[in-house]
């Protein structure tokens, strides 16, 4: 025991002196520590510093980088603005409040409903209160309310009436371009038209869809549309202007028309677009076609013709003339006296093969890559025979909508090249190269059918259609409507195929109008030449001063020359003869 | 020297705070100002939006048709037969028009813009 003290205190007694030896390098070790800890400090503090230093003096150059750009106040709507060429706001969104109701909240459904009915009379008081009784959380009474009721609902103090702030969408030119613009459901969906085509883009906020329409021409061919509707008591008619350098379409009219701000009273007949939905066998304005390709094939020259002394019997049809000429006519008669014997003959010598694929290179044969949804196909006859190529030369067997005609004929005079027709805005100058343009026809082929469209209005079936100083040219059109499988001679489909000026072709205007009835003043006639001609010399004459063109001289010596033509050639010695 | 050095810091760090403390509440109030503008601007907006609409909704060419067939009688066809060029008018004798020391009139314009070529 002792021992063991002895030794414990031996033991402390060694330790005491080496404790007091091991102080100072233990102070030595803290400071060491200390001056350590004050480094990493100073250190990290000095990293700070230079990096401040850094960053507010030596990398000013990349401070906009850095800083965020301040919030910027910018009005978004649900769906884009649509504009016309010249910017013309034609449809847009206008922020509105819509009535709705949470019924559990509601106190007494009948005061409510007898209140709501007295700011709102075209609401129905039952119906409020069975709306307000029927348990469910949410329910509409009423949308887009103008602000006059805002205000008098709000008025009312009712709780569990509240509103939602919504979009309506509104088309401030009202019906004059229904058709196109289509319309969008009170949810904002395109249901319609350019509203449908270009809903995507529409809904994705990045401004206002500008399309290639001219509402002042749009609304001169409504006007005047409209008056020759009115005028020959025509069940419907369609318009259409078109570019020929760009195929933009300029003004798409079809009639009867409606209010695309209130969609839900329209007819079908009335939301029907019959200018690029419905399908027509348009008649003569085809020979344009069957001309043209007679020409650019080398199947007739303008000093051919053929026999049209009388009517042609295939089978058990019979092919007539409606200005029977009775005699040989050469290329250019038959084309100004609308022939369909020798458009018939010429279409039988051009072949069916040939027509068939000049008529596909005019995009006359499949429906029009528009985008729209109302774009009509066309029918043709399966199988082609040589019936049909004869009938399909004057234009019966065949059935396209007018914007297939309108951009087909805009081919055969601006040089030969096909442009596909668009309602976006393209820039002028299109190549041969382009994607949406190609050719069809040669300049030359190009040439001679202005001067035969001249001819028609000049001295044919056309004159009706002048426009003095404009140079118009264009083709007559009277088919008779397939009425129950048969085609009847009362109901017709007039139209008239117009361009000017035709020196230098810049639109194509054409009038179609559904079952005209003559009037005294057109001695009863109601074909292309009395009905439709007269609109489209009209519709130039207004529009023309909008889209620049200039009256000329049509008798100055040089477009005189330009679109000379032979009418009579020496004729070829015949039997007849 | 102690006490100079603990000055010198205080003011340091008072002024630092009162900097920051200021450009914080300027921004603040900048912020706020921003804020009312946008506000402003949206509003703004909104209306110019209506007014668009309003204005095309008036611009209506039926409705500008039947005003020029009211106020404007000598405009009423839009038809531009006596319409012509401005290159087809004929020229005036450009000396006629050129008296020294007057002010040309606006008939006159181009004749001066001749005689000085």
């Amino acid at each position: 025991m002792n021992t063991q003290k002895s030794h414990r205190i031996a033991k402390e007694r060694r330790r005491t002196p080496r404790t007091a030896a091991r102080s100072i390098p233990a102070i030595e070790t803290g400071r060491t520590r200390i001056l350590m800890t004050l480094g990493v400090a100073v250190f990290a503090f000095a990293a700070v510093c230079i990096r401040l230093i850094d960053l507010a003096i030596f990398q000013a150059a990349e401070e906009p980088a850095i800083a965020r750009v301040a919030y910027k106040a910018e009005l978004s709507t649900e769906r884009a603005d649509i504009v016309d060429r010249n910017g013309v706001l034609l449809a847009t969104n206008l922020a509105t409040a819509s009535l709705y109701a949470k019924p559990h909240e509601v106190m007494d459904a009948e005061e409510v409903a007898g209140q709501l009915t007295a700011v709102l009379p075209d609401l129905s008081a039952p119906e409020i209160v069975e709306k307000l009784r029927s348990g469910r959380r949410f329910v509409w009474i009423r949308r887009n309310l103008t602000p006059r009721q805002q205000w008098q609902v709000n008025r009312l103090g009712q709780p569990g009436l509240d509103f939602q702030h919504e979009e309506a969408r509104v088309y401030p030119q009202a019906s004059l371009a229904a058709h196109i613009l289509g319309f969008a459901d009170i949810d904002n969906n395109g249901l319609a038209g350019i509203e449908r085509a270009f809903d995507k883009t529409l809904r994705s906020g990045r401004g206002p869809v500008r399309i290639s329409l001219d509402m002042r021409v749009q609304h001169i061919m409504h006007d005047e549309l409209g008056r020759a509707v009115s005028e020959f008591a025509a069940t419907g008619a369609a318009g259409v202007v078109l570019d020929v350098r760009s195929g933009e379409v300029l003004s798409l009219v079809s009639l009867p028309d409606f209010d695309p701000n209130h969609p839900a009273e329209a007819t079908a007949d009335q939301r029907f677009n019959r200018a690029t939905l419905g399908v027509y066998e348009v008649g003569s304005t085809f020979k344009i076609f069957t001309t043209a390709i007679a020409l650019e094939t080398g199947v007739v020259d303008f000093t051919d013709g053929y026999d049209a002394s009388r009517p042609l019997r295939v089978s058990r049809f019979t092919i007539r003339d409606y200005h029977p000429e009775s005699r040989w006519l050469s290329v250019p008669e038959i084309f100004m006296y609308s022939s369909n014997i020798g458009a018939a003959k010429m279409a039988l010598d051009i072949g069916g093969e040939a027509q068939r694929a000049y008529l596909g290179h005019l995009g006359l044969l499949k429906s029009l890559s528009l985008g729209l949804l109302e774009a009509g196909v066309p029918m043709i006859p399966r199988p082609w025979r040589s019936i049909n190529t004869m009938t399909i030369g004057f234009g019966h067997g065949i059935a396209v909508s007018a914007l297939h005609l309108a951009a087909a004929a805009a081919a055969t005079i601006n040089g030969g090249l096909y442009n596909a027709p668009t309602f976006s805005v393209r820039s002028y100058g299109v190549a041969e190269t382009s994607s949406f343009s190609r050719r069809v026809f040669s300049e030359e082929t190009s040439l001679r059918m202005r001067k035969l469209l001249r001819l028609v209005v000049e001295k044919g079936t056309g004159r009706k259609a002048a426009a003095p100083g404009y140079l118009v040219g264009g083709k007559t059109g009277t088919a008779e409507k397939l009425v129950a499988g048969s085609y009847s001679g009362d109901a017709l489909l007039s139209s008239f195929v117009g361009a000017f000026p035709m020196n230098k072709p810049r639109y194509i205007v054409l009038v179609l109008l559904d079952d005209p009835k003559g009037t005294a003043k057109t001695h009863g006639f109601a074909g292309g030449g009395w009905t439709a001609a007269p609109v489209v010399s009209r519709v130039i004459q207004r529009m023309a001063p909008f889209v620049g063109i200039a009256p000329i001289d049509e008798d100055a010596p040089a477009i005189r020359r330009l679109l000379a033509i032979d009418v009579a050639p020496k004729r070829p010695r015949l039997a007849s003869y | 020297m102690k006490t100079f050095a603990f000055m010198v810091w205080f003011g340091l760090a008072g002024a630092a705070s009162f900097a920051l403390f200021n450009v914080t509440f300027k921004v603040e109030n900048l912020e706020a100002e921003l804020g009312e503008l946008n506000r402003q601007i949206l509003a703004d907006q909104q209306s110019i939006h209506v007014l668009k609409a309003e204005w095309s909704y008036l611009g209506r060419p039926e409705r500008l048709e039947t005003l020029i067939e009211n106020h404007l009688p000598d405009l009423k066809s839009g038809i531009a037969s006596p319409t012509i060029r401005i290159e087809h008018l004929p020229k005036r004798d450009a000396a006629e028009l050129y008296i020294p020391g007057q002010a040309f009139g606006p008939a006159s314009l181009y004749a001066a813009d001749e005689i000085q070529k």
